[in-house]
């Protein structure tokens, strides 16, 4: 399994770097460079001589590329503030070792999964890290503050998108299929049709325009907010009054994502839900009397959720990708709206580091989905 | 009256043409018509009434869509760009849909205005004067030609580079699935938006990339092959070591007979059932894009532009824009995944047939 998943991390670098190499080209394809906008005031011409020899912008795609590279893979701030991060990574290889050694084949992957998710948090929280991913060209500062200081945003909504797109989606789908062709099935398959097949930008400026605009408009009632993540006056609310500012704005913007995510895991959870069903175990369990909660619940339910679980961890990394239509619609300032603003104004270092963060994502989401997979399903092999 | 049992649907490719002659014995009044997997398949198709439907309002929208210039031209729809003036010459901007009473003209620029069709104001009108129900039908253009060139590209590039990889085991095999691997990791909408905007700066590109939705269908089809490409390649290594495919060897068909005749049409349920469903992605990308603004350049109607710009106006109480050009949108993709669906089902040789 080890060297399964090393497998699949050196393909993800070779497709991270095929990614970089694309996009990198694509933006020098363009005609104007990023300092157009400089251009047009004469006074700029010694900034931008000067801009221009910083970012060896006058040179060949290749070796501006190099460059890139480099830069981008170079820590250019490192502290540790304590001793926990390296008791955590001992541990952490400690633990690898003791449970790769006692536990029972299946469970092995999710235990170490699990392990070094926790070391690795703390890690993250006890030390100081910071790459040389460049100046914004926009003089909006430096790229890897910009961008991480976006990131919490789009967590914030892709996660709450994931979990509302959860605990609706997964049960729907499962009462589908328990529930075959009747009218509530029915009815299930074709709003997931109807939610599968609009675009999320209508989705979106829909409930804005309703929920928010309209609303408002009809009742006199402001229920939700239009845009942005916090009222101005967030820091001077109460405790209550901050989670309700809060929710107020990440409603809609969630329940947008989540609506099309939702749709597509009532399908695949019914599918799956089905397909066990008809299997001859179940047959079997139900033959024997098993009641048909017990039936549904331990025998079928645990086979059926395999299939849902990969889908969610790839999931979670095309939400990243997926908030950038929903974060501009509602003003949301993470990092989908800042990609949208970089690729404006081609601030190269920007939109690079989003495009390959978001690469990244999928590459780790991947790897673990494939641990994840063999975990519940002790069928697969890695080979 | 007896019938013969229908072909077993898995060994199409074996399954002998039927003769000439659908008559067996004619004179003795025991004619048997054979059914052909094709026959199977169109009962089936048509018993999917959704599917049904669907593909007769597909067919409608493709129709307008593609005949938009001649329904110009015999003065039923007007020009996508010119305003519409009313009686008095004042153009004629938020208009809410109403029916023609007559009153209505275009005005092309340095001209003389001239009276607008019958339906200029039927959906009404955007903040220029422009009539949102031409606009609705030129905006079309921009998602079918994605639809359809993406479509067309994926299942060319998919079923190629799947049934090579599924034919070919060992090095063929194993480089090109690095390669769709690659592909596939490569995440789709930050790219296409990449693309979008810089696409009009290409210039070395010829002009019929850059401006237009054809760069942006290109670009899906070269990003979007790689999920057929591994379902072609499943589908060839399992009938690859059928015993119908064998049979045909040991007759001395060569490769391209056995590729083309025997594993090809039995691989065509996956093939059309997952190009329906790009295709409906596709067309979904692009409007995405053009939303965003980094697709098709304004003036040029598209549904997704249109949709941008009516939500814009929406916030003023203008809903109509928003409205007509999202139901367009919305019912396009939508008849397309219902007639996937219906496909998928009719396609299906495990499904109970039904005689006619």
């Amino acid at each position: 399994m080890l060297s399964y998943i090393t497998r699949r991390l050196v393909y993800g670098l070779v497709t991270l770097l095929a990614l970089s190499m694309i996009v990198f080209t694509l933006l020098q394809l363009s005609g104007g460079g990023p300092l157009d906008r400089l251009k047009l005031n004469p006074r700029m011409q010694p900034v931008i001589q000067q801009l221009t020899e910083l970012w060896g912008l006058d040179q060949p795609i290749w070796r501006q590329y190099v460059t890139w590279l480099k830069n981008y893979l170079t820590v250019s701030e490192f502290s540790v503030h304590n001793m926990l991060p390296f008791v955590a990574i001992g541990a952490a290889v400690v633990a690898t070792v003791v449970l790769g050694k006692l536990m029972k084949s299946h469970w092995k992957g999710a235990a170490i999964l699990g392990v070094w998710a926790i070391a690795m948090y703390i890690v993250f929280v006890n030390i100081t890290i910071k790459f040389n991913w460049g100046i914004s060209f926009q003089g909006a500062g430096d790229v890897w503050d910009l961008v991480f200081g976006r990131v919490g945003a789009t967590f914030r909504l892709g996660l709450s998108a994931l979990f509302l797109a959860l605990i609706i989606g997964v049960p729907l789908g499962i009462y589908q299929a328990v529930r075959q062709y009747s009218f509530f099935d029915q009815l299930g398959t074709t709003a997931s049709f109807v939610f599968f097949s609009t675009p999320i930008f209508i989705i979106g400026v829909g409930l804005q325009l309703i929920f928010a605009l309209y609303f408002e408009r009809w009742t006199g009632v402001k229920l939700f907010y239009v845009a942005g993540m916090n009222s101005s006056n967030y820091d001077t609310l109460s405790v209550a009054g901050k989670i309700g500012d809060t929710l107020r704005h990440l409603v809609l913007p969630a329940v947008s994502i989540a609506l099309i995510s939702l749709a597509g895991y009532a399908r695949f959870q019914r599918a799956s839900m089905l397909e066990v069903l008809h299997s001859d175990y179940l047959r079997t369990a139900k033959a024997k009397g098993l009641p048909r909660s017990k039936v549904i619940v331990k025998h079928a339910l645990r086979n059926a959720m395999i299939p849902v679980v990969t889908l969610v961890s790839l999931d979670i990394a095309f939400m990243i990708g997926g908030a950038i239509i929903t974060e501009t619609i509602f003003g949301w300032p993470g990092i989908g709206r800042l990609y949208i603003t970089a690729i404006g104004t081609i601030d190269y270092p920007v939109v690079m580091a989003i495009v390959m963060l978001i690469g990244i994502m999928i590459v780790i989401m991947n790897v673990v989905a494939d641990i994840l997979y063999g975990v519940m399903d002790p069928r697969v092999r890695y080979d | 009256m007896t019938e013969p049992p229908p072909p077993s649907g898995s060994f199409v490719g074996a399954v002998e043409e039927p003769s000439e002659s659908p008559f067996l014995d004619d004179a003795e009044g025991m004619a048997v018509e054979p059914i052909t997997q094709w026959d199977l398949f169109w009962t089936r198709l048509r018993r999917h009434r959704l599917a049904m439907i669907s593909a007769g309002i597909l067919a409608f929208i493709i129709m307008v869509v593609v005949l938009a210039p001649l329904m110009e031209s015999a003065g039923w729809i007007d020009d996508p760009l010119v305003r519409l003036v009313d009686d008095g010459g004042r153009s004629l901007r938020n208009i809410p849909p109403r029916l023609s009473d007559g009153t209505v003209s275009v005005l092309p620029p340095g001209e003389q205005a001239v009276p607008a069709s019958a339906t200029a104001l039927i959906f009404g009108s955007d903040d220029l004067g422009r009539g949102v129900f031409t606009r609705v039908i030129y905006g079309g253009r921009a998602s079918l030609t994605v639809g359809f060139v993406t479509g067309l590209m994926v299942a060319f590039l998919g079923t190629m580079i799947g049934s090579i990889a599924g034919y070919y085991p060992g090095g063929v095999d194993q480089s090109l699935m690095r390669f769709t691997d690659l592909v596939l990791g490569l995440p789709l909408l930050p790219i296409a938006i990449v693309v979008g905007r810089i696409l009009p700066e290409m210039d070395f590109l010829p002009d019929w990339i850059t401006r237009g939705p054809m760069g942006i269908a290109l670009l899906l089809g070269i990003l979007s092959w790689g999920g057929l490409a591994r379902i072609v390649r499943a589908e060839f290594m399992s009938l690859r070591e059928k015993e119908f495919v064998e049979a045909a060897r040991a007759a001395g068909a060569s490769d391209r007979r056995i590729v083309f005749r025997h594993i090809l049409p039995n691989a065509m349920s996956p093939i059309i059932v997952q190009t329906t469903l790009i295709v409906g992605i596709a067309i979904i990308v692009e409007a995405a894009l053009s939303f965003l603004g980094f697709g098709v350049p304004p003036p040029t109607p598209t549904w997704g532009g249109m949709a941008a710009e009516g939500g814009r106006l929406a916030v003023r109480g203008f809903w109509w824009e928003l409205v007509f050009s999202a139901s367009a949108l919305i019912v396009t993709v939508l008849s397309i995944n219902f007639l996937g669906d219906g496909l998928r089902d009719a396609l299906d040789p495990t499904q109970t047939i039904e005689r006619k």
